[in-house]
């Protein structure tokens, strides 16, 4: 990700630098390490080109605060973006796409893409502009104790969402050949999985394994 | 030689999903739920693509990609089983079920022989930052440019790879394996696909019901319940 990192403030360099001695040190500044979620880091990129470019007007001669903001801010970047992004709202959508593949067929995977595409650019771009507004402030805003109380609001959606979806899938399975057989395996799957999911050495592979043999084995017997 | 075209086809959605898990855009054309009903849609079998997205969505959610950590390729993984569930189906297998369920099995080893590869694409992506080292030391833009630009070409040849790889075997030993097995089982398996979307909704319940979410989901399912129950006896 560092290289992904330096190469996206290329267009930065080129225009604010014209000696060579101050690119190698700013290609050097930012090829370090950096590994945040990918659609906060534009937060960084931001604030980053916003500082760069103080250094070059108020000519600075240390540089050093810089790469210590991206030290800093790499942690909350990537806590707030793995909470919203990989664990709140990629699985939310995931649940949302099931059922508008059940109601409107191939159709629903677009929708799918384009709702859980508006977060999604929200969060860049907006990360990309405040972040170049406030600078060295942006660390502010970015708590992940501050976020906690949206988080928990999404959490809150998503499971009432899961628990809707949950019965349109049992609903749908009903009206298969496979009726109440598919919609109990369907239910002990899920709980079994929950419970499972939270010993940390099994994976999800050896579940899913595990799951079918035994779904079989119950079908042959009914 | 009879299916190039349709084995090219796959192997450049296979690359374009690679890019799209974790070295490009990440817009999520990569998620099953989108690229399995592309492919159905591409060879001609939208509802098998349907299928398969609904059914392998969700289980593969709980690899989450934080620090370096990295579960298995289950996206390519999916690519690989809706195209080979196609292909059997066109080659005149009737057993739909048994289908899904031994290419699901076939795809779960792929996901994991991509979760090899993939280690081995990291180990590829340092000798990468090492030349970009080297490049700005030089103030070489051009070639960190270049750099960057190869690191996601790796990710396609990965997808491009592993997925051409693995569906011209998976054509090549399903079928037999899928023959081997008889008829009557097809009931069974098709048991065995609800137990794999009850596997993605537990694996999504882990991700976000804690004892203060909890209420939220049996709440809503029993309303929901209800609510459809009571509008299926008025209906």
């Amino acid at each position: 990700m560092g290289l992904g990192f330096c190469f996206c403030l290329i267009p930065v360099a080129k225009r604010l630098f014209t000696s060579e001695g101050e690119l190698i040190d700013f290609l050097n500044r930012h090829l370090d390490f950096f590994n945040s979620h990918p659609y906060m880091s534009t937060y960084a990129l931001g604030a980053v080109t916003n500082i760069e470019q103080q250094a070059v007007h108020k000519n600075w001669h240390d540089k050093r605060p810089i790469t210590i903001f991206k030290t800093r801010i790499v942690g909350p970047l990537g806590a707030i973006g793995d909470t919203l992004f990989w664990q709140i709202i990629r699985p939310a959508f995931g649940v949302l796409a099931i059922a508008l593949l059940f109601l409107f067929g191939i159709w629903g995977s677009l929708i799918y893409l384009l709702l859980y595409n508006i977060p999604h650019f929200y969060v860049r771009i907006k990360g990309l502009i405040q972040s170049y507004l406030k600078g060295f402030d942006i660390v502010r805003d970015l708590s992940l104790r501050g976020a906690k109380k949206y988080f928990d609001a999404l959490k809150y959606v998503a499971s009432s969402l899961l628990g809707i979806e949950a019965v349109i899938v049992i609903m749908k399975i009903l009206n298969t050949p496979f009726s109440m057989i598919g919609a109990i395996i369907f239910f002990l799957s899920g709980m079994i999985t929950y419970y499972a999911m939270r010993r940390p050495k099994l994976s999800i592979d050896t579940l899913i394994i595990f799951v079918i043999f035994s779904s079989i084995i119950i079908g042959l017997m009914v | 030689m009879e299916y190039f075209p349709e084995i090219l086809l796959i192997c450049l959605i296979g690359g374009l999903v690679s890019i799209d898990t974790a070295s490009g855009w990440q817009i999520m054309i990569s998620q099953p739920v989108f690229a399995c009903p592309v492919i159905g849609l591409i060879f001609g079998n939208v509802e098998m693509g349907i299928m398969m997205g609904v059914l392998l969505e969700l289980p593969w959610l709980i690899n989450i990609p934080t620090g370096g950590t990295h579960g298995s390729e289950g996206n390519l993984g999916a690519v690989v089983a809706t195209s080979a569930s196609i292909y059997l189906l066109d080659k005149g297998v009737n057993t739909e079920n048994i289908i899904i369920i031994i290419a699901i099995l076939y795809s779960l080893m792929v996901s994991r022989i991509g979760n090899h590869l993939v280690e081995f694409m990291r180990n590829a992506n340092i000798g990468l930052l090492y030349g970009a080292d080297r490049a700005a030391s030089v103030a070489d833009l051009k070639k960190i440019t270049l750099l960057q630009l190869m690191g996601v070409l790796y990710a396609f040849i990965l997808g491009v790879a592993l997925v051409g790889i693995s569906f011209t075997i998976g054509i090549l030993i399903l079928p037999a394996l899928v023959g081997f097995i008889p008829d009557y089982f097809d009931f069974a398996f098709g048991v065995a696909k609800y137990g794999i979307l009850g596997v993605g909704f537990g694996v999504v319940a882990t991700l976000f019901i804690s004892r203060e979410t909890r209420w939220h989901l049996i709440v809503s399912f029993v309303f929901s319940l209800a609510g459809l129950s009571i509008l299926l006896l008025l209906t």
